[in-house]
């Protein structure tokens, strides 16, 4: 059975600057795939190429050579038409919660846009109950949809960015660094709901985070990420408990280290 | 509006009353004038202000009141038309400039650098002496030599906002680029433009007013403000009221606009400042 | 223990603006001449307000209180005193090391331009730079020492950071969240520098910071903020296996260690926390806490007592210690 979300050889290369000729490659040769129910962590520092991954695989960046597989299509090369379709099933969420929301939408326009488009709901009061739904999903409330962003905190935003993505029923959801920028323990909070967006409604996931302890916490498998290439794979456990390679190794100490009890 | 709750200062009350006054009277002021703006009375030439003529009247009998109040609707209305115009001449250009990048950014900038060049001032005088002066044609020279202003900078507006992380965010929901233009992308970089815009009704009431000063805009008989105040210069010295009530009009609408203008951007400015993104 | 400390903070507080709210309540501690002390909290806690302020450093704020380095009053000193104690006496590093440069600027004239100021000259100031450079482990430091801050990398950067905190050979380092914008491996290397430094110079070191991480492995005391107040006072080696308050055994509770990967959830604690504006009556952490009894909800904030090793601010630290084990 074909994996849910596959990635060949996938390479990119960003121009240095504006006078220079010399190219970083932020992605050198990937091959990853993720598997329908499976929650895939991605592990690396900052310029791994972790980001540059997610963005490519969501088509919200283009390649330079390599193939991008969503549910057995091949979406390398499609259109922003062509994709429309299947940005119901492929959602993401953004890393910095105070700028993936339109400051000047209200919470229920911000939800509804994806509704409307993708749900193929229009009948006004079905649209809010749909929104209803998934802010208490989400842990939010009723009042909360006609609030602005601005309204709300840092962990709420991000409850309210992850009920736009869910609003449109997703099968695949791409996180990017969803957590960083928050709190411990508001951090913990979203976790959670994340993991039970796993548990028990089965969305497949690809998670994002220079944090080891939070992909071993949401993750079935991991990849490890440096300088534009993989350079480890495998179930959490296994890599985190004997990793193969040296620079996994050295993450690890580095982060038992800051984090021992 | 939601600005009204934060005028602080008396002066800023009375300078969005005195505006709103204005746009009032440019409505309505020809139905409330006492008498005909175009009218001429020989017989009551340079009468100082009374009971009947409130302005008193100027060189040719007409009631400076009541020109003063078409006046209004003329200088306001003109005033709109040139910033309606230029706004959406350069908005166009703006965001099709600063969403294309590439070449065609370069050619769009380069062209709005080249309009930059024109001074409002020869424009109008060169249009005068091609076309006739009139109303029109400072209109016309304004709108020639405003629009770059807009567009370079509704350009930089729209390319420091294009990336940000919601507009990719509704790329990512599929949302098509004129939707995202239309509600994302616009709301949220064009609230400088605004205050922009509000600052420059009272610069470009100056400027109409100049130029029919100076002879190359509106033309007597027209009740236009600033061509009143060159008719009636001759003689300031036995009849200050056909120079002052105008000169008055003018000042007073252009600093309640001015402040008007100053009130958006301090509202604006704190949630600017603040970036939340 | 009050006469050896350098610095001494009493009922320090501190409002923004016009607002009444206080972003620091109040707060006492001390630092000890040598030792390292990590003030722990979330945002809003007040721990950045709290530091900044005692240097003056706050802009459009009403401070408060006392805080005596080496017995010199420094709030409400004029800028002739805090001149003298900010740079030289007093070191500070900060979180975002590429604001903290200036871009212009080379870095061994940023370092070397306290030096400069307190009447060196300018050959011995950039050698002195050279040294830093060296001791803080910037490679190929007589070069780089006329690199910009664009130059380097993160992790360096901030390395540069310490070297100009450093350079006037402070009695005190004071680090606000030095090594949030860095990566992983980077931040061990910049904590263990600084720690070494310290232990070198014989300075006391304060690291502000969010990390529990961090505080476990670099401080000798902590202190934890919430909401303004000091909720406990600890030492690394009894803060982990037993709090001295519910707020920060519910912090323990929810980081996912590489430990703790059995368990299905994350323990939370709920809610948010208060708006500086709006907060509960009687103790400020009771509406999130599994501990409250009735008492908790009234009256004042509790006040910070003595307890076993430490202070607490928990008037049900009884109750809580027992029912934790």
């Amino acid at each position: 059975m074909a994996a849910l979300v596959e990635t060949r050889g996938l390479t990119k290369r960003f121009s240095q600057g504006f006078f220079s000729s010399q190219k970083t490659t932020a992605l050198d040769d990937v091959t990853i795939s993720i598997e329908s129910g499976e929650t895939v962590g991605l592990v690396g520092e900052s310029g791994s190429g972790k980001s540059t991954l997610a963005l490519s695989i969501a088509r919200l960046l283009q390649v330079d050579s390599g193939q991008i597989f969503f549910d057995g299509d091949d979406i390398t090369g499609f259109t922003a038409n062509q994709m429309r379709p299947l940005r119901k099933a492929l959602q993401f969420v953004f890393q910095d919660p105070y700028s993936s929301l339109n400051p000047r939408m209200s919470v229920k326009g911000i939800l509804s846009e994806g509704i409307r488009l993708h749900r193929g709901l229009s009948n006004k009061s079905e649209i809010e109950n749909e929104i209803v739904n998934v802010l208490t999903t989400v842990g939010l409330g009723k009042d909360d949809m006609r609030k602005h962003p601005k309204e709300f905190s840092g962990g709420q935003r991000q409850r309210i960015a992850i009920a736009r993505a869910l609003a449109v029923e997703p099968r695949f959801l791409i996180c990017d660094e969803p957590v960083s920028a928050l709190d411990m323990s508001i951090q913990a909070q979203i976790l959670n709901l994340l993991k039970m967006l796993k548990i028990e409604k089965n969305i497949s996931m690809l998670f994002i985070s220079h944090d080891l302890a939070v992909v071993n916490f949401l993750c079935d498998r991991a990849y490890v990420m440096n300088a534009g290439k993989i350079v480890e794979q495998g179930g959490v456990d296994d890599i985190f408990n004997s990793p193969k390679e040296q620079y996994t190794q050295d993450l690890i100490s580095a982060s038992l280290l800051a984090k021992s009890n | 509006m939601k600005f009204l709750r934060y005028m602080g200062s008396p002066l800023e009350i009375a300078a969005v009353g005195f505006a709103a006054l204005m746009v009032l009277l440019a409505i309505i002021g020809p139905l409330i004038a006492p008498h005909d703006p175009y009218e001429v009375d020989f017989f009551n030439r340079f009468l100082p202000p009374s009971t009947e003529y409130f302005f008193g009247t100027d060189a040719t009998g007409r009631d400076v009141f009541s020109r003063v109040l078409y006046g209004a609707r003329l200088t306001l209305a003109s005033a709109l038309v040139v910033i309606v115009i230029v706004a959406l001449i350069g908005i166009i250009i703006g965001v099709v400039s600063a969403l294309s990048g590439g070449l065609v950014d370069d050619v769009l900038m380069r062209f709005t650098d080249i309009w930059l060049a024109f001074p409002p001032l020869v424009l109008a005088m060169g249009f005068a002496a091609a076309f006739g002066a009139g109303i029109n044609a400072a209109i016309l020279a304004l709108i020639i030599t405003w629009w770059p202003g807009y567009a370079r900078l509704t350009r930089a507006l729209i390319v420091e906002t294009k990336d940000k992380d919601f507009i990719v965010a509704a790329k990512a929901m599929g949302i098509g680029k004129i939707r995202t233009i239309i509600f994302h992308l616009i709301p949220n970089s064009l609230d400088v433009l605004f205050v922009q815009l509000t600052l420059d009704v009272a610069a470009v009431i100056l400027v109409i007013s100049g130029l029919s000063f100076i002879g190359v805009g509106a033309q007597i008989p027209l009740a236009e403000w600033g061509a009143m105040i060159a008719d009636g210069r001759s003689a300031m010295s036995r009849a200050w009221w056909v120079v002052f009530f105008p000169g008055l009009a003018i000042l007073l609408t252009a600093v309640s606009f001015n402040l008007v203008g100053d009130i958006l951007r301090r509202e604006l400015d704190p949630a600017l400042r603040r970036r939340e993104f | 223990m009050q006469n050896s400390n350098i610095l001494e903070v009493e009922s320090l507080a501190v409002r923004f603006g016009e607002s009444r709210a206080r972003a620091v309540d109040e707060i006492s501690f001390g630092l000890a001449k040598g030792e390292t002390l990590g003030i722990a909290g979330e945002s809003g806690s007040g721990k950045t307000a709290s530091i900044l302020s005692i240097l003056g450093l706050l802009q459009r704020a009403t401070v408060k209180g006392s805080a005596k380095f080496e017995g010199r009053e420094l709030i409400g000193a004029d800028n002739k005193l805090l001149n003298e104690i900010r740079g030289k006496r007093i070191g500070l590093v900060l979180q975002d090391p590429f604001a903290a440069l200036d871009p212009v600027k080379t870095v061994g004239h940023q370092i070397s331009e306290g030096l400069r100021a307190s009447g060196w000259s300018k050959k011995r100031a950039m050698k002195h730079a050279i040294h830093l450079l060296e001791e803080v482990g910037v490679p190929s430091a007589s070069q780089r020492v006329n690199a910009y801050p664009h130059q380097f990398s993160g992790g360096m950067r901030q390395r540069v950071v310490i070297a100009m905190a450093l350079a006037q050979d402070p009695d005190v380092l004071i680090a606000d969240e030095p090594t949030t914008a860095l990566d992983v491996r980077i931040q061990k290397q910049v904590l263990d520098l600084m720690k070494q430094q310290c232990e070198n110079r014989g300075m006391s070191l304060v690291i502000i910071t969010h990390d529990l991480g961090v505080i476990s492995n670099y401080t000798d005391r902590i202190i934890i903020m919430y909401a303004g107040k000091i909720v406990e006072e600890s030492n690394r080696l009894k803060l982990f296996d037993q709090p001295l308050h519910p707020y920060t055994q519910g912090l323990l509770d929810c980081l996912p260690n590489l430990g703790n990967s059995e368990n299905e959830y994350l323990k939370t604690i709920g809610g948010q926390p208060p708006i500086p504006g709006k907060l509960p009556s009687g103790c400020r952490y009771h509406p999130r806490c599994s501990f409250t009894e009735p008492v908790c909800t009234q009256g004042d904030n509790p006040q910070l007592v003595p307890v076993k090793w430490g202070r607490s601010a928990c008037i049900q630290l009884e109750k809580f210690l027992r029912e934790s084990q």
